[in-house]
């Protein structure tokens, strides 16, 4: 049943992959005027009728005379460009017929060549400013369209791409193995793998982490998968609270990771066994091959916790210097922090993913561990032979001492 | 001492402006803000802060740059407690006991001075410089025809103002019945007088050591005197025989200026009336001093007895054009005083007491004939009333005819000191003024930097109203010093960095250092609008409560040491020396 | 009709500050905001020139294109204008825009900042035209009375000029025709039309 609902799955998002294919290959990132928030309430535009119009022109027109000597006292004066009092609003003045955006916006590019003499080619250009405060002094970056195009392709594509494809994989993975089971079957028995402070702080980064992925989310892909179902005013009311709490939650995760660091570490340092431990990709592919031994942590958790350390420094790092702009960034460091953060949180939030797959629904009896504290036994002889071990020669001579029967 | 719009940190020597605010018995501040007057001194009584309207809080006329003049009208009446500048100084002369005197000529209304009345007063006076022909009037017309005027050339294209000049720049010769359009531009020869053209002014004088100081054919368009000529007296205009174009009440303003008992009624009576008047007052003179042919006033018959008056007809007639090529000895009639006094007056001699009263008679001239007839005449002749002369380079009554280069009083260039040395020390009127006891001292050692100070572009003088503007102040929140990069780098100090600068007569005063090449090596540049911190003292919490800058900081002046102008005392607030290091 | 376009022609720009303050005044922009800014380049060296900078309106705009709400939108005469009551302030649109137009209050805790303000090229916002809440969001709306960004129409030498950006460049090619090149529309190949098109 299982596998079915899972081959079903994978073959939605297969398709969903397909899709965003397609659209990172037809997508157009111009922007074109849509005189109006989309999808909110049109807002009245002056300009858009010919009087509005005519005294725009006439007012600029105005600037010109003071550019030359000046008129002789024989020319006439410029007429000045107010047009009578309700023109702009007048019924009679026609609306001037909103024209498609990019014919609009092919007007305008269509200018540059007769302005190329005047331009100069994009570049750098700071000075002084008498203002304080930061970037002040700096007329113009024109690498803010670079980060734009980044965030907007690779980025925005590349991601969406990724965590489907990460999320295709893992479906057809489960559709073809199945859950991984326990071959001896429930023993009924229990011991104690994590405990409560060990579980609580693993929620706390875990519930933070998944609060922070979310709202990440919503901030990179929300305006074109949510907003067009909840409209503009409640997606900006939820990206909002997403910003707030993707902000806020920095502080839980970096608490959570600190005590990970000083609690787990030690029992993560990679040793020989996890190479022979990945080699034989942990003994989930067929249901008969053997489990290679494992300590505490095998190597695959071992990867997911380094992982997760890592990330999560690159994340708070690239983090704080967004919310605290041009502390230690400036424009190019806070881009390229944007952009690493981007990119890192993808991979992690795809690494994620596994990880969340085969704590839960990819292996049967693996979620009590972090839930309740307690994992079968046949379950810890199986992926934690070594730890499983050490554990029962002090639980047996635990037991000796004690009446209690072990549940 | 009362400060009325003025502030302390335009001061050199801060310290001893301190010690001087702390020492008068009562300080009076008239402003808009309290300004750093109320807040410098450390006293805790006798100082009264007198809340001032602002610009819009009365109406007035308000005079450019330019010389032109605009009228602008009262948008609000005075927020809380401010009064208008009229009313406090009305206030004042009531409180003196002089208040009818003042306005005599001015209708006060609620105790305000009427603002119209107030220019009228000035056009009554301000004959030297044609600031006459400016009525409110005028100039009312001019604001409600602001769009009629070519905004290039400033000139009235159409309507009532057209032929104008836009505010009617002064000069804006006679009264202003007589129209004069103002003049644009000073000098300008290819217009006739009347339409605001100009010769040179006759300032010092027909002739200096033989030199002659009148223009030599050049002339404004339709002058009818095709050369230079000296000032318009009454002498003048009756040698050239257009005194007979005075109308009777321009005449007898003329003789009761000379008489003393001219009344500005005189004005505004009837030519009938005012013949009669005049006649009557010519008959009460003796027959020595009246003419007896034509009833005209004059000096014909007067000159054989009244030496004085020979010589003033004498000096006239040496210099019409006519006489001039015939004249045989050259005469320095320009009273060209070598003291420090001004810029030398020309013939112009106080009418003292004594004097014949045909003799004053024949000297009032364009600028004491309180009706403008003068004026007028010269103009409708197509002559400047202030006569056709020459420019001078060599002021003889300055202590150099011609500037010459003199080091600073405080100087990092001991070798130029010799060569270029300043004036020994001197005395003018009460006041010993140091120049050499100062110079010869050595500070460059000690204070090896150049200091000089300026303005910036967001804040005014002292800076207390343009720093209590929140859209100002935020373009420039702190006092800074500018030094080359190569001097920071020797200091070892970064741009931001806050420095002491000290010089030589001790003060000091803690500014952020702007590295900048604005400068050059050797010199340090401050803008001197800021105050509220003295020594590095903050002052904010001497200010009456709300009334703090949004920005303060040191007042440049702090520091600017000693010296003063050899003509005209001003203080030297563009050079010294200084010292820096890091706070 | 073209677009609105701003230029600073910085061979007339002294430095007066005028552009800002009025702009300030005008739109009651409050401390620590700036619609309009001043830069002085080469700073006390030869060939200093002074530019006054705010948001240009870009064609194609990178603020509109990065923000994750699309607050931000662009009239069909080329105005950049955006919508507070959506703005999140999450500072994208002030990692994108080349000009550093983008202005916060910085109020919030968390490093979050309040509602986005910058240049409306003085013609408001979404709301009502003239509306009291479009003052007190987005300031005065000029344009809606027939008038251009109050920044151009103050400059005393004409070195700011802003409206109908065909009338504009029309005046700087007669200023640049009868002095010389000088040093060329500052920006405008970063605002206007991007980088270089491949040909």
């Amino acid at each position: 049943m299982v596998r079915v609902i899972a081959a079903i799955v994978a073959s939605a998002l297969v398709i969903l992959l397909g899709y965003t294919v397609y659209l990172g290959s037809v997508t157009d990132d111009l922007i074109v005027p849509t005189n109006e928030v989309a999808g909110r309430k049109a807002v009245d535009n002056p300009s858009n009728n010919a009087a509005g119009r005519q005294s725009i022109i006439a007012r600029t027109e105005l600037q010109r005379w003071r550019a030359a000597s000046g008129p002789s006292p024989e020319q006439p004066r410029p007429a000045a460009g107010r047009p009578a009092d309700g023109a702009l609003k007048s019924p009679d003045a026609p609306n001037i017929p909103y024209s498609e955006g990019r014919a609009v916006v092919n007007d305008w590019l269509s200018n540059r060549d007769g302005e190329s003499k005047m331009l100069r080619e994009p570049q750098n250009v700071s000075g002084r400013s008498s203002l304080p405060g930061p970037a002040k002094e700096t007329f113009v970056q024109p690498q803010g369209r670079q980060w734009r195009s980044a965030r907007n392709g690779p980025i925005a594509f590349g991601g969406a791409f990724y965590l489907i494809g990460v999320a295709a994989i893992l479906a057809v993975f489960l559709s073809v193995r199945g859950r991984v089971p326990i071959k001896e079957g429930l023993s009924g028995q229990t011991v104690s793998r994590f405990s409560a402070f060990e579980r609580a702080n693993h929620w706390l980064t875990a519930g933070s982490f998944i609060v922070l992925a979310l709202t990440g989310l919503v901030i990179l892909f929300g305006k074109d998968v949510i907003r067009p179902w909840l409209g503009p005013d409640l997606f900006g009311d939820l990206a909002e609270g997403s910003a707030w709490l993707h902000m806020a939650l920095v502080a839980p995760l970096a608490v959570g990771v600190a005590v990970m660091i000083a609690s787990w570490s030690w029992q993560n340092l990679p040793t020989a066994l996890d190479w022979k431990w990945l080699k034989q990709g942990g003994g989930f592919m067929r249901d008969n091959a053997p489990n290679p031994p494992a300590d505490r942590f095998n190597a695959g958790q071992k990867l997911i916790f380094w992982a997760v350390i890592l990330g999560s420094i690159v994340l708070i790092g690239t983090g704080l210097a967004m919310m605290f702009p041009f502390l230690w960034a400036g424009y190019d460091g806070m881009q390229l922090a944007q952009s690493t953060h981007a990119i890192a949180a993808l991979i992690m939030i795809g690494i994620i993913f596994g990880h969340i797959y085969i704590g839960t629904i990819g292996m049967v009896g693996a979620f009590d561990a972090i839930w309740s504290g307690n994992v079968d036994r046949n379950w810890a002889k199986e992926h934690h032979s070594i730890w499983y071990g050490r554990l029962s020669e002090t639980a047996d001579a635990d037991e000796q001492k004690s009446t209690q029967p072990a549940e | 001492m009362v400060f009325w719009g003025h502030a302390p940190n335009s001061h050199s020597r801060g310290p001893d402006v301190k010690a001087g605010l702390e020492k008068v018995d009562l300080l009076v501040i008239v402003d808009l803000v309290p300004t750093l007057s109320a807040a410098l001194a450390d006293r805790k009584n006798g100082v009264y802060l007198l809340p001032a309207g602002s610009t819009m809080e009365s109406s007035g006329s308000v005079t450019n740059s330019q010389r032109a003049l605009q009228w602008r009208e009262k948008v609000i009446e005075p927020l809380f407690e401010a009064k208008s500048d009229y009313e406090i100084i009305y206030r004042f002369a009531r409180k003196f006991g002089f208040d009818n005197e003042l306005c005599r000529h001015i209708a006060v209304e609620n105790d305000e001075p009427v603002a119209e009345d107030i220019l009228r007063e000035i056009n009554r006076g301000s004959w030297t410089i044609g600031y006459t022909g400016q009525s409110p009037e005028r100039l009312k017309l001019h604001m409600r025809h602001q769009d009629k005027f070519d905004s290039t050339t400033l000139l009235g294209m159409s309507g009532p103002v057209k032929g104008e000049y836009y505010g009617l720049p002064w000069p804006c010769w006679g009264t202003s019945k007589m129209k004069h359009p103002g003049t644009r531009s000073l000098w300008d020869q290819s217009l006739p007088v009347a339409e605001g053209g100009l010769p040179f002014r006759a300032r010092w004088g027909v002739e200096h050591d033989g030199s002659n100081l009148l223009a030599e054919g050049s002339y404004p368009v339709g002058s009818e005197i095709a050369d230079g000529y000296p000032e318009f007296t009454y002498a003048v205009l009756e040698k050239l025989g257009w005194h007979t174009e005075l109308t009777s009440v321009e005449r007898l303003a003329i003789a009761t200026v000379a008489d003393g008992s001219f009344e500005p009624s005189i004005l505004t009576l009837s030519e009938q009336a005012a013949h009669e008047r005049l006649e009557e007052l010519l008959a009460g003179k003796s027959v020595d001093e009246t003419r007896s042919t034509d009833r005209t006033p004059g000096p014909s018959s007067i000159e054989q007895n009244d030496p004085q008056a020979r010589q003033a007809a004498k000096t006239y007639e040496d210099y019409t054009p006519e006489s001039r090529e015939q004249k045989k000895e050259p005469k320095d009639t320009g009273t060209g005083k070598a003291d420090l006094g001004g810029g030398g007056e020309d013939g112009d001699q106080k009418m003292s007491d004594g004097e014949n009263f045909a003799g004053k008679l024949l000297r009032v001239n364009w600028k004491t004939d309180l009706s403008g007839g003068i004026q007028r005449v010269a103009i409708a002749h197509g002559c400047a009333p202030f006569g056709n002369g020459k420019a001078r380079a060599l002021v003889w009554n300055f202590p150099d005819p011609v500037p010459v280069h003199r080091e600073p009083l405080y100087t990092p260039r001991r070798d130029l000191v010799e060569k270029y040395r300043t004036y020994d020390d001197r005395r003018k009127y009460r006041l010993p003024t140091l120049y050499w006891s100062i110079q010869q001292q050595d500070f460059s050692r000690d204070y090896p930097l150049i200091l000089t100070t300026g303005r910036l572009v967001e804040y005014e003088g002292g800076g207390d109203e343009t720093r209590s503007n929140m859209w100002l102040a935020e373009l420039q929140q702190e006092m800074f010093a500018e030094v080359h990069p190569d001097d920071a780098r020797a200091l070892k100090i970064a741009d931001g960095d806050l420095i002491w600068l000290h010089t030589p007569e001790g003060a000091r005063i803690k500014v952020a250092a702007m590295s900048t090449r604005r400068v050059g090596r050797g010199t340090v540049f401050m803008p001197f609008h800021f105050g509220g911190l003295y020594q590095g003292r903050d002052l904010s919490e001497k200010y009456p409560q709300g009334t703090v800058p949004y920005v303060v900081g040191e007042a440049a002046n702090t520091v600017m040491t000693y010296g003063y102008d050899v003509v005209t005392f001003m203080q030297e607030t563009k050079g010294t020396l200084c010292r820096i290091e890091r706070a | 009709m073209a677009r609105m376009k701003f230029l600073c022609d910085a061979e007339r720009c002294i430095e007066c500050n005028a552009c800002t303050t009025v702009c300030k005044n005008e739109h009651e922009v409050p401390w620590g905001m700036q619609r309009r800014r001043l830069v002085t380049v080469n700073d006390g060296v030869p060939g200093e020139f002074s530019l006054s900078v705010s948001c240009m309106h870009c064609t194609d705009a990178p603020c509109i294109a990065v923000c994750p709400v699309s607050c931000i939108y662009q009239t069909d005469i080329g105005i950049v204008l955006h919508d507070k009551d959506i703005c999140i302030g999450c500072g994208y649109c002030f990692y994108a825009c080349p000009f550093g137009a983008p202005q916060f209050p910085q109020t919030s805790n968390f490093g979050s900042r309040g509602k986005m303000d910058k240049c409306t090229f003085c013609a408001g916002g979404p709301e009502a035209d003239g509306s009291e809440m479009e003052f007190k969001k987005y300031g005065r709306n000029r344009i809606a009375e027939g008038k251009l960004p109050l920044c151009a129409e103050v400059c005393s030498t004409r070195a700011l000029l802003g409206g109908d950006g065909d009338v504009v460049i029309d005046i700087y090619k007669e200023r640049v025709i009868r002095r010389g090149y000088g040093s060329g529309a500052w920006g405008w190949s970063t605002a206007y039309y991007g980088p270089p098109q491949e040909s």
